[in-house]
């Protein structure tokens, strides 16, 4: 992994406290390659983590299941809606091929 | 909801809380599901983190979450810091400095130089040493060396772009090592010559030790009972003052970039182990000199004998200049006359092929070399330049050491090698590097061809040249053999005029392609039936000319060369172009021309194909007008030969001095005059109008002007000419 990447990751990862998270950045440089390959080892498995996570909060009252349930139908609706914002695009791009052929005729 | 209507209806469920239990973790299982789908990003998820914090609940459990990983990944990461390199660590924090170092000595690690064992070294000297020194001035000292490391980042970032630059890679960039070392060393000499051993000096001055007298007394007065004027100590030095300084820098502060300032008149004048009095003190002071090295040993040492054997060769050098560089001219002969008594990189180059240095070792390129760039025209400068340097480097070296190496210099540059009893013959460098693989009977026949050579001085003549070609084949040398051997001791000039008399001329094209296999990417260019003569073929370049298509090909023995054929390729058809534009605006005449150019590139392989010009250059023309009253030089006889031929034809049959054919070829101006009386004004505005538009040809002698039968003007040879602009 490069070490842009990995910063970037470290900036956006949620499962560090902000205050490591913070130590770590300004401080990567300073970092041995084993002590890097450890870090980027923990961050590959990043998802797994958090859902091992939420999966032992499932039967406790802190976890809200209907907010896990309007989130996952917010996400899906996101990306029907992406993907057909997708293919609009494609086809004006196929007409525009399709009336510039009938030009040349 | 949609999936709980398929299995029970919503009034059941409402009605029944254990069914609404059951239906509830059914549908919890499916939104894992969902999340757990390989769809689903970090992204995404962090999102519904995001989301479900609002829940104070769910919020305390991440933190515990974050809480438990945090402290997880600090054990991993200090139980690696321990494990893996304590000693540095320990050695960083004792610096001060961290983050920007770990990334130095990766750089330089790459190259094979440590950084660890010259921190230690400082540190142990510190520790050890200026254990009497204030803390706060420890500090910096510390501060000092540390800015000053830091800037080898920058060093190597420079280094590559040269690398670069030159070679296009950096494959080779760990030879850099020893030039990297140098310059750290450069950047360190404050701290090395000056301030560590003004420090112990001072340790020492101030609390026991007695400076002797011959230091301290301003005047010389060993002989003050015959003397009037009683001369001045040439090693007086004023210690007092000297202390006083030394007090005054430890309590100065530092300057913005953390390094003592170099503007400060106490960081200039304390103890300076490069001037000879200061050393002399220092060492009777018990003084010990700070020597670092970034190199491992394996390198100190090749280091050490390359330097020694550079110098020795520079000795020789000098000492050779001082009979004339004449004589130096002829035994370095297959090298550039220039390049070997002005430049230091060719110098090593030379002791690197006789095997007296390693063949990786690098050096700065010198300001001494720089200076000698310009200055090659007057040998003496040479050595006036390069003697103080030498002068330096004696003093250090052990005398014994030195003189077997200049005796072993000489051994391989210039050699006396007794042969038989009774016969001692001198052999060139280039020789030499062949006769280790010579058998006797080969060695006896050099030396014929040897003795000849002898004879003929530094002013030989073709004549000679060709007798000695005749030598070796009679003692049974092959032709192609002949010629990597003539390639040696002649330079290429004669190599051309040579090849026209016997040796080169009419190759065919099978033998070629056996001598230069790189050849036959070009076989489908030779037709079989062409009638391809071979104009000339040099250690990088053939010249043949193809009859029926009426081009002249130059093709490069090896691709190396590829850039430079561009290049003339290029310049080529811009001067063509610019011609062509020239004459459609009426400012040069149609008689004016350049030959049409192009390169063919077919796969890998690049050539220049240029229309063949018929027939003589301007210099032939000259020759043939001034020596038209010589019995026998006719146009009917000598109207089928070469300029070469021509050329040779005057200077053998008819023993015309070599001076004086040569310096006809300078007469241009003259020549055309007598060509062309009414044409001249209009050859000088064409070669006016090409130099307005920025192009000049540079090397514009009669021999590089070619004359057609209908007497049209080609400019041809654009190999050194230039873009002005």
């Amino acid at each position: 992994m490069n070490h842009k990447i990995v910063l970037e990751i470290l900036k956006n990862t949620k499962i560090f406290k902000e205050e490591t998270k913070n130590r770590l950045i300004s401080h990567f440089d300073s970092l041995n390659q084993t002590q890097k390959d450890s870090l980027i080892q923990i961050l590959k498995v990043e998802k797994k983590l958090i859902l091992n996570f939420l999966k032992s909060l499932k039967d406790k009252e802190s976890m809200n299941f209907v907010d896990i349930k309007s989130w996952v139908e917010n996400l899906r609706l996101n990306k029907i809606y992406k993907l057909e914002i997708e293919e609009n695009k494609n086809l004006m791009l196929e007409l525009e091929k399709l009336i510039k052929s009938l030009d040349y005729i | 909801m949609e999936h709980l209507k398929a299995h029970e209806s919503a009034d059941f469920i409402q009605q029944n809380p254990e069914a609404k239990k059951e239906a509830i973790s059914k549908e919890t299982d499916r939104l894992f599901g969902v999340l757990e789908s390989p769809d689903m990003e970090v992204d995404d998820l962090n999102s519904l983190l995001d989301r479900l914090s609002s829940n104070p609940l769910f919020r305390d459990e991440l933190e515990a979450f974050q809480d438990y990983n945090s402290t997880a990944l600090e054990n991993v990461l200090i139980a690696n810091m321990e494990a893996e390199e304590c000693v540095e660590w320990d050695l960083l924090d004792y610096f001060w400095v961290r983050a920007e170092f770990t990334e130095i000595s990766r750089e330089l690690e790459a190259v094979w130089l440590d950084l660890w064992e010259l921190l230690s070294d400082y540190r142990g000297f510190i520790e050890t040493k200026l254990t009497w020194l204030d803390e706060v001035f420890v500090e910096k000292v510390k501060s000092s060396i540390t800015t000053r490391l830091k800037e080898v980042s920058s060093i190597i970032e420079d280094l590559k772009n040269i690398e670069i630059q030159r070679f296009w890679s950096l494959e080779n960039f760990n030879e850099n090592r020893w030039i990297i070392n140098e310059k750290v060393w450069e950047h360190l000499s404050f701290i090395n010559n000056e301030l560590l051993p003004s420090l112990q000096a001072y340790s020492k001055i101030k609390w026991w030790a007695n400076v002797p007298e011959k230091f301290t007394s301003r005047f010389d007065t060993t002989n003050w009972m015959t003397n009037w004027n009683i001369p001045q100590n040439p090693n007086y030095i004023n210690v007092e003052y000297k202390i006083w300084e030394i007090e005054e820098l430890m309590t100065a502060h530092l300057d913005s970039e953390w390094n003592f300032d170099e503007w400060l008149f106490s960081t200039q004048s304390i103890f300076n182990t490069e001037k000879e009095s200061h050393r002399e003190l220092l060492s009777e002071l018990g003084v010990q000199e700070f020597e670092i090295s970034l190199l491992n040993e394996k390198d100190k040492q090749i280091q050490d004998e390359a330097t020694l054997y550079f110098m020795a060769m520079i000795w020789v050098q000098i000492w050779v200049e001082t009979l004339g560089w004449v004589v130096w001219n002829i035994v370095w002969g297959w090298i550039d006359v220039y390049d070997s008594f002005s430049s230091e990189e060719e110098l090593l180059n030379i002791a690197k092929n006789l095997g007296l240095a390693d063949k990786e070792f690098r050096m700065d390129k010198t300001w001494v070399d720089n200076v000698l760039a310009g200055v090659w025209l007057i040998p003496w400068a040479t050595q006036a330049i390069k003697w103080p340097r030498l002068a330096s480097f004696m003093e250090k070296v052990d005398a014994k050491t030195f003189e077997n190496a200049v005796s072993k210099v000489k051994e391989q540059v210039w050699l006396w090698k007794t042969f038989s009893e009774d016969e001692q013959v001198r052999l060139s460098l280039a020789e030499n590097l062949l006769w280790r693989e010579l058998d006797r009977s080969e060695k006896s026949v050099i030396i014929e061809a040897h003795n000849l050579w002898e004879k003929v001085e530094w002013e030989y003549s073709y004549s000679d040249i060709k007798e000695k070609y005749m030598v070796l084949k009679e003692s049974g040398f092959d032709e192609w053999e002949i010629r990597t051997l003539m390639e040696k001791w002649i330079t290429w000039k004669e190599t051309k005029e040579l090849g026209n008399i016997d040796i080169i001329w009419g190759i065919e094209a099978e033998k070629l392609y056996d001598r230069h296999p790189s050849l036959e990417n070009y076989q489908d260019i030779f037709l079989p039936n062409d009638k391809v003569r071979v104009l000339w073929e040099w250690t990088k370049w053939f010249v043949l000319s193809n009859e029926r298509l009426n081009f002249v090909w130059k093709i490069p023995i090896s691709s190396e060369v590829f850039p430079i054929l561009l290049g003339e390729i290029e310049k080529h058809q811009k001067f063509y172009d610019m011609v062509m534009l020239l004459k459609g605006m009426w400012k040069i005449p149609e008689w004016v021309k350049v030959p049409s150019v192009k390169d063919e590139i077919k796969s890998d392989n690049l050539l220049l194909a240029m229309e063949k010009v018929n027939w003589n250059s301007l210099t032939t023309y000259r020759y043939k007008e001034f020596y038209k009253d010589l019995p026998w030089f006719k146009e009917e006889i000598i109207g089928w030969l070469t300029d070469y031929e021509i050329k040779l034809l005057l200077e053998h049959k008819y023993n015309v001095n070599k001076w004086e054919l040569d310096s006809m070829v300078m007469e241009v101006g003259a020549s055309l005059q007598k060509f062309f009386p009414d044409k001249l004004e209009w050859y000088n505005t064409a070669i006016k109008f090409l130099k307005e538009r920025w192009l000049e040809h540079k090397d514009l002698h009669s021999w590089n002007i070619m004359i057609d039968t209908e007497w049209n003007l080609y400019l041809i040879d654009f190999d050194t000419s230039n873009f002005s602009k």
